[in-house]
């Protein structure tokens, strides 16, 4: 489309504006008449309202002018134009017409030059006006008899998109295209710096949903493949799913994360551990799957574990797996190929739906090695196991669920074996607002396996959880508790039944700020008391409390907490932290950086040092013409870590100016 | 003398009023040899000066073939002439007006009462017609009804020389796959006759931008 033709149609617009507003023929969805109009009828096209007629009986042709309305299909289709022109008027009317605007179902029409029979509207130069898409086209054809269009070199702008297509085809709910290009930019999508190009793609009027199949993403020159169906909305793009997260690991401190999913099943993940010198530091896990094999690696600087496997199905929930796994490294390595054999769905208690009933079975067979420093053991083994799980019907009081199972191993070469009988009672309940969570898992394990849990040992269990939950629909706050209690004999606690691995309470409450209000009010309370009544390492006691304050039109948001130590050996306050946040944007910038830092001032208040660093986290928004990029991270002072990314495209009202 | 000139008149609107059905290319016949014949008594009332056929009489051209009959006439030479239930013959066909009058003076004539002019393509029917004998101009109005052109109308003018016609809304027309409306305030419509090769009339070619010649006489006539 050149820019002539863009401009000739801009004109051409104004003035079917300009005419309609001005001429006697009413503007509206349908042909009304107006003092000084007179309306004619053409059999098999419609009804012509107009100002002024001349017949040619010689050419088979009649002249409308003085501004023109014809009604196609009933009242449907609507044709307005200062004048048109009937030719074949006995045989097979053709309607002819400059600066048309035409108007069916959602679509508002314009163009230099038109064409009209009764089955089709052909528009050359045309533009489109719907609920939330513009677009020119050089050449329109709207089918009367479906009212779907079908253009030739269109460019289209939607709120957040700009596209440009060879074909495309619109009905009044989506429009579907062929040789697309498309950016978020709100520029020529051709000219966009990163822009997608796609041999089909769908686009949902209501939604902004688009789909573009076979698609290339270009990033100025480079071009990356895309998976053969790319879905794209404003929703999916507000929730990215960031590839490279940061999390806390109780074990292995800080995780820098890389996840990668491909649409072929492939998945790879990465992770670097961060200011901790334990192996492993870096890890990377890559998983693939075709057809019934599968095909794992994992690679950490410790060694290498590879998993390559395959299932197949013999009848329903009858699976015979064939697998080996070979694992080196510094510490210990594990050579296992072992063919197992199931019955029965595999899935937790919980996912036993009430009323239900499930049952297991599994045998496995399995040539198998394990060194541990100089000592390698290497034996043929076997194993089985038998689950069954049953579920009551959903009641006033709940779920009560039950599994049982029981186990033995056995091996060819060395002495040992295992058997073990499992018992694991749930109860769930909701009562209101409240749902609560009773478990206990037991399992009683006699004798022991030459190997350990990387391969097949099985350790007793004796626990005991108990949660409760309380979330108002709708409110404002919420309380969490837990309790966990390992019942297991250990000699190094301080009494046979101080068992406590867990006991604690959370609480919320949140005033959001109302609208147009200033200030959004949290406050948080966690009270853990495993370590004040088990004191045994690894157990704390600590009381918790947080005021956070936000200013939403600002993002602004300060905080303070202070953590309590309930040990019975070190009592006393823990910390004191103050948290604030603050958006830093330089005048005329495109780049606004929030900085979030929370400071432990207590140790500079008790005297015992400087105040020290309990969080941190970094916002960076950038807006450009594509959109604005939000990528944060935020380490807070209670241990959490989050990570997001998200990109929000710029709602514009789509014009046809800009398309020009 | 006067009671040529007055069959003249007469003759030749009813010739015009009979052009509405598509006669319009034939040449009128200039009258003459016109003669009366009563067929009963004449009575000359001379406190009015007219002459009263209270039985009714012919009046005939031989020239043109035109003959007029009514069972009641009366007339003043060279002033006026009024006929009830008169009908009339000739080649454009049959005219019938109950109510008849010609003003010599203006040279006007009137027919209403329900005009019906009859044609070797249909009828027309009209409230009232109105002939000025001095532009050659007709007008046929009030629930004008035409059988060729199909056309009810409100007014039709027509062009006794050309065989133009002049719809004033609000009218419908309908010319085969056509039908063209307009009420009361829509455009007057001008019918221009189509002709064969042949000089058979082939229809109508319909206008809303009328002849400048046609504009200025009808509006030299009056909007009617």
């Amino acid at each position: 489309m050149t820019s002539a033709w863009r401009s000739r149609s801009l004109a051409f617009a104004l003035v079917a504006v300009v005419w309609g507003v001005a001429s006697g023929v009413a503007w509206a969805d349908t042909c009304a008449v107006v003092p000084g109009a007179s309306e004619f009828t053409i059999e098999d096209v419609g009804r012509v309202v107009f100002e002024e007629l001349r017949t040619d009986r010689a050419a088979d042709a009649v002249q409308f002018g003085g501004g023109v309305c014809l009604e196609v299909a009933g009242e449907r289709i609507t044709i307005r134009a200062e004048r048109l022109d009937v030719r074949a008027l006995s045989t097979a009317p053709r309607v002819t017409g400059t600066a048309a605007e035409v108007r069916s179902g959602p679509w508002l029409l314009g163009a230099e030059v038109l064409e009209a029979t009764g089955q089709r509207v052909r528009l050359e130069r045309a533009t489109l006006v719907g609920e939330g898409l513009v677009g020119l086209a050089e050449r329109l054809e709207l089918v009367v008899t479906d009212g779907v269009l079908h253009a030739r070199r269109v460019s289209v702008a939607t709120p957040s998109l700009r596209l440009e297509l060879q074909a495309a085809r619109f009905d009044g709910t989506s429009l579907e295209g062929e040789d697309v290009v498309l950016s978020t930019c709100d520029c020529p999508p051709a000219e966009a710096g990163v822009r997608l190009q796609g041999r089909v793609v769908r686009y949902a009027l209501v939604t902004g949903v688009v789909e573009v199949e076979h698609g290339t993403l270009l990033l100025e020159t480079v071009r990356l493949p895309l998976p053969p169906l790319l879905v794209l909305s404003e929703a999916l793009l507000a929730d990215l799913r960031p590839p490279l997260t940061l999390s806390r690991d109780e074990r292995r401190g800080w995780l820098l994360e890389l996840v990668e999913r491909s649409a072929e099943g492939g998945r790879l993940r990465a992770d670097l551990a961060v200011g901790d010198t334990r192996p492993p530091r870096a890890r990377a896990y890559l998983s693939a799957r075709d057809g019934p094999a599968d095909v794992a690696l994992v690679l950490t600087s410790g060694g290498a574990d590879v998993r390559v496997g395959a299932s197949f199905e013999l009848a329903r929930d009858v699976e015979l797996r064939l697998w080996q796994r070979l694992a080196g490294g510094l510490a210990e390595r594990v050579q296992d190929a072992a063919v197992t054999l199931s019955l029965g769905p595999d899935r937790a208690l919980a996912a036993v739906p009430a009323g239900g009933f499930g049952a297991r079975a599994e045998a496995t067979a399995a040539l198998s090695a394990q060194q541990f420093g100089n000592r390698t053991v290497a034996t043929p083994r076997v194993g089985a196991l038998a689950r069954v799980d049953v579920a009551s019907p959903d009641g006033r009081l709940g779920v009560l669920r039950l599994r049982a199972e029981a186990g033995a191993t056995g091996y060819a070469v060395v002495p040992g074996g295992q058997q073990w009988l499992g018992l694991t009672p749930r109860w769930d309940a909701r009562f209101g607002p409240a749902r609560v969570t009773l478990s206990h898992a037991y399992r009683a394990v006699w004798g022991t396996s030459p190997f350990d849990d990387e391969v097949d040992a099985i350790a007793a269990r004796h626990l005991s959880t108990l949660q409760l939950a309380l979330r108002p629909d709708g409110g404002a706050w919420r309380a969490e508790a837990e309790v966990r209690y390992d019942w297991r004999p250990d000699a190094t606690r301080p009494a046979p039944h101080r068992g406590v691995e867990r006991l604690r309470v959370d609480g919320r409450w949140r005033l959001d700020a109302p609208t147009g209000g200033a200030v959004a009010t949290t406050v948080t309370a966690t009270v853990e008391l495993a370590g004040w009544l088990d004191p045994r390492a690894r157990r704390d006691a600590f009381a918790r409390f947080g005021v956070d304050l936000a200013w939403p039109a600002s993002r602004v948001e300060v905080g303070i907490g202070a953590t309590l130590s309930l040990l019975p050996d070190a009592p006393g306050l823990r910390s004191l932290t103050l948290a604030g946040s603050a958006p830093l944007r330089p005048d005329g910038s495109s780049l606004e950086l929030r900085p979030y830092l929370a400071l432990d001032v207590w140790p500079a208040l008790s005297g015992a040092g400087w105040p020290t660093v309990r969080g941190h986290g970094l916002g960076l928004l950038w807006e450009s013409r594509y959109g604005t990029l939000d990528l944060a991270y935020r380490s807070e002072p209670d241990g959490s870590v989050t990570s997001s990314l998200a990109f929000r495209v710029e709602v514009r009202e789509p014009r046809l100016e800009d398309l020009r | 003398m006067r009671r040529r000139i007055l069959l003249i008149v007469l003759l030749g609107a009813v010739a015009a009023l009979s052009m509405l059905a598509p006669l319009a290319a034939q040449e009128a016949s200039p009258f003459a040899e016109l003669s009366v014949t009563a067929h009963g008594s004449q009575r000359l009332d001379l406190a009015t000066g007219y002459t009263e056929l209270p039985d009714g009489g012919t009046v005939v051209d031989r020239g043109s073939g035109v003959q007029l009959e009514a069972p009641w006439l009366r007339y003043r030479e060279g002033e006026r002439l009024e006929a009830r239930d008169a009908l009339a013959h000739g080649p454009f066909g049959h005219v019938s007006a109950p109510h008849l009058t010609l003003d010599l003076a203006a040279q006007q004539l009137h027919a209403e009462g329900g005009v019906v002019i009859g044609t070797e393509q249909g009828a027309v029917e009209a409230d009232a017609v109105r002939f000025e004998a001095g532009v050659g101009w007709l007008l046929a109005y009030g629930g004008v009804r035409s059988e060729v052109p199909v056309l009810q109308a409100e007014a039709v003018w027509y062009e006794a020389d050309g065989g133009r016609l002049l719809v004033l809304p609000p009218y419908r027309y309908e010319d085969g796959p056509l039908t063209l409306r307009a009420d009361a305030d829509g455009a007057p419509l001008q019918l221009t006759p189509a002709f064969e090769a042949d000089g058979s009339l082939a229809g109508y070619d319909a206008s809303t931008d009328l002849d400048d010649d046609l504009e200025a006489r009808l509006q030299g006539v009056g909007g009617g």
